[in-house]
């Protein structure tokens, strides 16, 4: 594919290989219009789903072809729908979450800048299979490109009858309107998405009650990742059989990868479930030097050393790893990469996006970094490892969102993992990746408890 | 084997226990207790031993106050009758005096918010009709505010509040989580993109070069008010990290030479006119 003619923005770069499904013809003008979008063979998984199977049917065939939330969750998406369709309500809403919670995370946004059909399809069957009248999409307000194609998508679409009332000559109506939504990591977390478009600040709300029970404005709201929609028009189109045939037996189908850091070429991928990570790393070229560690999930996920590198690219393998999928980032760093100071990069950002509701997160991140500050700067207290396992559990206890129960995840992975480069750090003020300046920095002269593997 | 009755006799041999104690009211105040060191009961303000407050109404407690809790008036040592109320709060803050109590140098502040800027009401009007007056517009029409006006206004908000319905402190509170801007900006605006994918692709490089020409940490502006350079996650450079942001052009990717190369040949030619304040974002 030429750069070019691309419809996508530039910062996204699609890599050739992997289990292209949803990256299928991106970037490509036609899948812009209608028109061309049903050339391609689609909108019929919503006509199947509309005319033929009805709301119960369809959800059956979601749950038959096992596809979980793509939003890191990994939850079942047909549980979901099921719970939304049973809750009492005579008003029920849908939202597409398209807020790219993290800017490193391009699949949400690859897939409303290159296919906003596919999106809006998987939204309406979303919308006829739990019985809701109205849909939301809500995009990052900073993807102009990827807002402007979405409305255009939904006013053919209407005009269609695709959309709005009495789709398709059936009675089964559904209003979409486009709102923007704000860029904060906090921004993607689903009650925090359902505050904000109520016109509150920004911030996650406690569970029970889940949305699909009372979610906007009271009502039951089922709120779904853009990239978890595409995959339920995909699955309608194509039959749930054809989408078992790739990924694992726990989780089918294929996933967004972001890969980035040091490799040869960064960019978007799609990969099958299940696959190895070192796999989904040579897409990207492989690291350009020796490869050191891979942080799987962005600032909620965790670092696998090389020793990892053939975990399966799923969700509980990596959670057992102590990563996560998250929203499919994928950070390769080689050997002049200081493993201190990714992790301090990561909590750092965690505690800049805290929307600061619940206290662990707003002071325990900021009391982690300081931590860390001490680590790097040679003048550790004697506790302070123990502080950043101990702090660690309390605010994974504690948690409100998940956000802030994995946010101390990159630091306990790599302390782990790559305990002797604390250890220099925080004894020695040396750094063993040569990455940190240390020149001004006094060694200490007693050794520390509780670096290295935790005693379990 | 249950015995009717036994339960309640335990719970009144209890009663009678404490009935026929010895009680424990403490006469206050003729009798005090023991309090810790550092126990100071009721706030109060410390005198010297002249009989005057050591307060001095500096602020500096209400400057330091995170949910701004703190509102003092009173007489400073030079006899100036000082407020520090709510209304006030941000205006106060940025009051040279306080400035000099508080220790900092007494310039007056830049980037301060205009609370008389003009708004176009009848195009903020439109652009909420448009939306539908709905709450989940809220963002889109910040949104819109921003590009038109570079930052949100105040006044712009307080016109959001009213038009709207909705509670002033929602609106604010909506606005102060979406990553908007509430103060103006001066000049050029340099944006280094700090996302984890520009940081590992060498993004502090970039950062440190281009706060080495400009002159300017992070977060300031330079003293002729033609460059501002600040760090934001939101550029989402993607496959062109590092990137760097100049006003609304994104460039990427780039080496530290080479976005300082990029910066210095914009600062020398002299036909780029700074940003107007009610620019439209370039196509």
């Amino acid at each position: 594919m030429t750069e070019s003619t691309s419809t996508l923005s530039p910062q996204i770069r699609i890599l050739s290989g992997g289990h292209p499904r949803l990256l299928v013809g991106l970037g490509d003008a036609k899948l812009l219009t209608l028109a061309g979008y049903r050339k391609a063979g689609t909108y019929t998984g919503l006509e199947r789903a509309v005319s033929t199977l009805g709301a119960e049917a369809s959800i059956a065939e979601i749950a038959a072809a096992g596809l979980r939330g793509r939003g890191g969750g990994g939850y079942p998406t047909a549980d979901k729908w099921r719970a939304a369709r049973g809750a009492a309500g005579d008003r029920k809403v849908v939202v597409a979450n398209l807020i790219g919670a993290d800017p490193t995370a391009l699949g949400d946004r690859a897939l409303a800048e290159g296919n906003p059909h596919l999106i809006l399809e998987g939204l309406l069957i979303a919308a006829h299979a739990t019985g809701a009248s109205e849909a939301i999409v809500a995009i990052r307000r900073d993807w102009t490109a990827a807002i402007a194609r979405m409305r255009a998508a939904v006013a053919e679409a209407e005009a269609a009858h695709l959309a709005g009332y009495l789709v398709l000559g059936t009675d089964f109506s559904c209003v979409v309107t486009v709102f923007e939504g704000s860029g904060a990591l906090v921004a993607g977390e689903e009650t925090a998405l359902l505050a904000a478009l109520a016109g509150d600040r920004g911030m996650p709300t406690i569970r029970p009650p889940y949305p699909t029970e009372r979610g906007l404005g009271g009502n039951p709201t089922t709120v779904q990742n853009g990239e978890t929609l595409a995959n339920a028009a995909w699955i309608l189109t194509h039959g749930a059989a054809e989408f078992r045939k790739v990924g694992s037996s726990a989780s089918p189908g294929t996933k967004l990868v972001s890969i980035y850091g040091k490799v040869k070429r960064a960019g978007l991928a799609e990969v099958a479930l299940g696959s190895p990570v070192a796999d989904v790393v040579a897409l990207a070229g492989g690291p350009g030097k020796t490869l050191k560690a891979v942080f799987v999930g962005g600032a909620g996920g965790g670092a696998l050393s090389t020793a990892e590198i053939e975990t399966p690219y799923d969700y509980e393998p990596l959670h057992a790893a102590g990563a996560g999928l998250g929203l499919g980032q994928l950070l390769i760093t080689d050997a002049s990469t200081c493993m201190v100071s990714s992790a301090r990069f990561f909590l750092d950002y965690s505690s800049r996006e805290a929307c600061g509701k619940a206290v662990p997160c707003r002071i325990g991140t900021k009391r982690l970094v300081e931590a860390l500050d001490r680590v790097l700067a040679a003048t550790p207290r004697p506790d302070d490892f123990g502080l950043l396992r101990e702090l660690s559990r309390k605010m994974a206890d504690t948690a409100l969102c998940h956000l802030e129960a994995r946010a101390p995840g990159p630091m306990l992975t790599t302390l782990d993992r790559f305990g002797d480069e604390y250890r220099a750090h925080a004894e020695r003020g040396v750094c063993l990746a040569g990455a940190c300046r240390t020149e001004t920095v006094a060694p200490l002269l007693a050794p520390l408890a509780g670096v290295g593997p935790a005693a379990s | 084997m249950r015995i009717p009755g036994l339960g309640i006799l335990k719970g009144m041999r209890q009663t009678g226990r404490n009935f026929w104690a010895p009680k424990v009211t403490r006469q206050y105040p003729e009798e005090r207790p023991q309090m810790p060191d550092r126990w100071r009961g009721r706030l109060d303000l410390i005198y010297d031993p002249f009989g005057e407050h050591k307060c001095e109404v500096c602020f500096q407690c209400a400057q330091v106050c995170p949910v701004e809790a703190i509102d003092m008036s009173g007489f400073d040592s030079q006899g100036n009758r000082i407020r520090y109320g709510l209304p006030e709060i941000y205006e106060e803050r940025k009051d040279p005096n306080a400035y000099r109590r508080a220790g900092l140098p007494a310039e007056p502040m830049r980037n301060v918010a205009r609370w008389d800027e003009a708004i176009d009401t009848a195009w903020l009007g439109g652009v909420i009709d448009g939306f539908g007056a709905r709450p989940e517009a809220l963002i889109g029409i910040f949104s819109a505010v921003q590009e038109r006006y570079g930052y949100l206004p105040e006044r712009a908000l307080r016109l959001i509040s009213d038009t709207m319905v909705i509670h002033w402190a929602q609106v604010f509170g909506a606005a102060g989580l979406g990553g908007f801007r509430l103060l103006p900006t001066e000049g050029h605006l340099v944006t280094v993109c700090r996302c984890a994918a520009c940081r590992f692709a060498g993004g502090d490089a970039l950062l440190s070069a281009l706060s080495d020409e400009l002159g300017i940490a992070p977060g300031e502006t330079s003293n002729d008010g033609a460059w501002s350079l600040e760090t934001s996650d939101e550029v989402a450079a993607g496959a062109i990290a590092p990137a760097i942001r100049i006003d609304t052009m994104i460039y990427g990717p780039l080496t530290a030479v080479q976005a300082r190369h990029l910066v210095a040949e914009r600062r020398k030619s002299a036909a780029a006119p700074a940003r107007a304040r009610t620019a439209s974002r370039p196509s």
